[in-house]
């Protein structure tokens, strides 16, 4: 970020909207503008539609010890450069209320929900503030992340149910699923409105992990923290930790190896090609086509096993640290990397040809679930699904991280947003990988893996965006005594989840697995 | 159809093993049970303070790791400074009953 730039941004606004601007910073590529409360909507709605910008997050922090305020913070980055804008405002904790921003820019939807769960700060103006995060029974007037709301405080419980939504009309049904299915996997409540066949709402209820995550982090010294992250979201727990990490380091001012960069590189490719083997394995498992599903299956398990050969861990856990990566890639890890990546390759190729080239396949995936790319850029979704339905975003790319910047490599963008397509950019993602993976061990530069660990000073304030296979997640942190005093988790699932409410609509209930193991969403990563 | 097939188990055989009569024996670097070794443990401690979830006790005369606790990290192994955890290869660790799950290793000093 230049200031010609920050510059330029408040050129482009009227008199009236720079007038809500009290102060202005930069600091690296962001842009900080403290605004007046008041202002925060238009100023946001502006950079969002004017500048083509996404919104990265919108938090709150309980600042009542330091300014007796809370504060209010939009972080937007800006389209086709690496640069973010951070709007930060003040919520007075005697009055705590906010305009919404959900009527200027509508993926702000679940940030005020979760913020009116966690802080109490209400967004006025929004359509929908019913509880996003928490249970249905937990008691009204507590708020989790304010500061004054103890890490184990066991709270009653006051059952009271949760408004759904109503559909009526003669012949429709409501089907209630879950939260607990069928099969090991994690709990969440869906509930369907048919008329005969085709799904005309669906509804979700998810919070059912809620772990306390961001609470937890909070006291968490920095080192345990990368093992908490890890474990945010099990599958995705390389992309989560590397993201701590990062933005640990760069409160701490450490600048991680070169070696370690490229390292951290190889094992997110690693932890994206066997996500996105599950993943394409599941779709053709979900259309009844077992023997596809087995081929990748069995692919995945070949890269899972490659990671504990490689790490110690199938889950690649205890890989990253603050400062660089414990483990290293030595010559013969190269050697059985590489054989192995040759050996998925030609694999990958076989299973994608018997899927494509079964009739009975294709014709579940094509034009099944579609989401437009309309619906896909207003709910800003994220990562390969997103890209599925004309989003052009990767921040491997658009914000590049670790040693990506000195790497090549395809975004494939498809558009027609079924889930053939999500499948097609899964696929093409697969083979991506392989080549960054191959490029990477092949020009890692030999050194040090770690650096030396600096511990932040209190009171500033880093993110870091990370890739991860479901796409862009963030953790965004403000450093206290030794640990975070705030930490800001969201993770692609959080942005996903939404997909699924448009995509369903007009299919029929047993196109609901198929459309949801397409989008591959965690309810642990999105419930925190 | 043909080509499923050919593909399938003409090609690529049984790729499962037969586990477990034929036992399952994972890579060097593997991250199984942390086991502690008495002779040369000196109870200073460290690995308790490190432990992110509070899996070890270390007392006067013996120090127990609570498996059921335990997130396989391998802190403790870095903090020793006697070098007296390695991370083992073992990794059936399923029991009956909670206690089960507690290892307790005698301090020899």
């Amino acid at each position: 970020m230049n200031e010609r730039l920050m510059g330029e941004i408040i050129a482009s606004m009227t008199d009236d909207l720079a007038k809500g601007i009290k102060k202005t910073g930069l600091r690296g590529n962001h842009v900080w503008m403290m605004v007046e409360l008041d202002a925060l909507p238009t100023i946001a709605g502006h950079i969002h539609n004017s500048w083509g910008a996404t919104l990265v997050s919108m938090h709150a922090v309980d600042n009542r010890s330091i300014t007796s305020d809370f504060k209010l913070c939009v972080i937007l980055a800006l389209k086709g450069e690496d640069d973010f804008v951070t709007l930060v405002a003040s919520v007075n904790a005697e009055n705590p209320f906010f305009p919404s921003l959900t009527p200027d820019i509508f993926s702000a939807d679940w940030y005020e929900r979760e913020i009116n769960d966690m802080f109490g700060l209400r967004a006025k103006g929004h359509p929908d503030l019913r509880p996003l995060v928490l249970y249905d029974d937990w008691p009204e007037g507590t708020f989790p992340l304010r500061k004054d709301f103890a890490v184990d405080a066991k709270v009653p419980r006051i059952p009271k149910p949760y408004g759904f939504r109503k559909v009526d009309g003669e012949g429709v049904f409501v089907i209630p699923v879950g939260p607990i299915h069928a099969g090991v996997i994690e709990p969440g409540h869906f509930r369907f409105s048919v008329a005969g066949e085709p799904i005309i709402d669906l509804e979700l209820r998810l919070g059912y992990t809620h772990k306390g995550i961001e609470k937890l982090s909070e006291r968490m010294p920095y080192s345990s923290g990368v093992q908490l992250a890890e474990r945010i979201s099990g599958d995705n727990g390389f992309a989560h930790s590397l993201a701590y990490c990062q933005a640990v380091e760069s409160l701490g001012d450490m600048k991680v190896p070169e070696r370690s960069r490229y390292l951290r590189c190889i094992f997110a490719e690693l932890e994206r090609i066997y996500n996105q083997l599950g993943d394409v394995g599941g779709i053709a498992l979900d259309t009844a086509f077992s023997v596809g599903a087995q081929h990748a299956f069995i692919l995945r398990e070949r890269m899972m096993d490659v990671n504990d050969l490689l790490t110690g861990s199938r889950f690649l856990r205890g890989v990253n640290c603050l400062g660089g990566v414990r483990k290293d890639i030595d010559e013969n890890g190269r050697l059985k990397l590489i054989e192995r990546l040759v050996i998925v390759k030609l694999g990958f190729q076989e299973f994608y040809e018997e899927v494509t080239e079964t009739p009975t396949v294709m014709d579940r995936l094509e034009t099944t679930g579609v989401l437009s790319s309309e619906a896909a850029k207003d709910l800003n979704i994220v990562g390969p699904s997103g890209r599925a339905s004309g989003v052009d975003r990767d921040v491997r790319r658009d914000h590049p991280y670790a040693a990506y910047r000195d790497l090549s490599f395809k975004v494939p963008v498809l558009r027609q947003g079924d889930v053939h397509a999500r499948f097609q950019v899964k696929s093409e993602e697969i083979i991506e990988s392989i080549g960054i993976i191959e490029q990477a061990v092949s020009n890692m530069p030999e050194g040090e893996l770690r650096t030396v660990v600096h511990y932040p000073e209190a009171g500033r304030t880093a993110m870091s965006l990370v890739e991860s296979p479901r796409g862009e997640l963030i953790h965004w942190i403000v450093s206290g005594d030794g640990r975070p005093f705030r930490h800001k988790i969201r993770d692609a699932s959080f942005n996903n989840w939404r997909a699924m409410e448009v995509a369903v609509l007009g299919c029929i209930v047993p196109d609901f697995p198929l459309v949801n193991k397409s989008f591959s969403l965690s309810y642990s990563g999105n419930d925190l | 159809m043909l080509k499923t097939i050919r593909n399938g188990f003409m090609k690529k055989g049984v790729v499962t093993d037969h586990y477990p009569s034929v036992p399952f024996v994972p890579h060097d670097g593997h991250m199984g049970m942390p086991v502690v070794n008495g002779a040369k443990c000196r109870a200073d401690k460290e690995c308790e303070e490190v432990c992110p979830t509070g899996a070890i006790q270390v007392k006067s005369d013996d120090l127990s790791i609570d498996l059921g606790l335990c997130i396989f990290c391998g802190e403790c192994v870095r903090a020793c400074p006697q070098q007296a955890i390695t991370m083992s290869k073992e990794f059936e660790l399923a029991s009956k009953r909670r206690e089960g799950l507690v290892r307790t290793y005698v301090i020899e000093q």
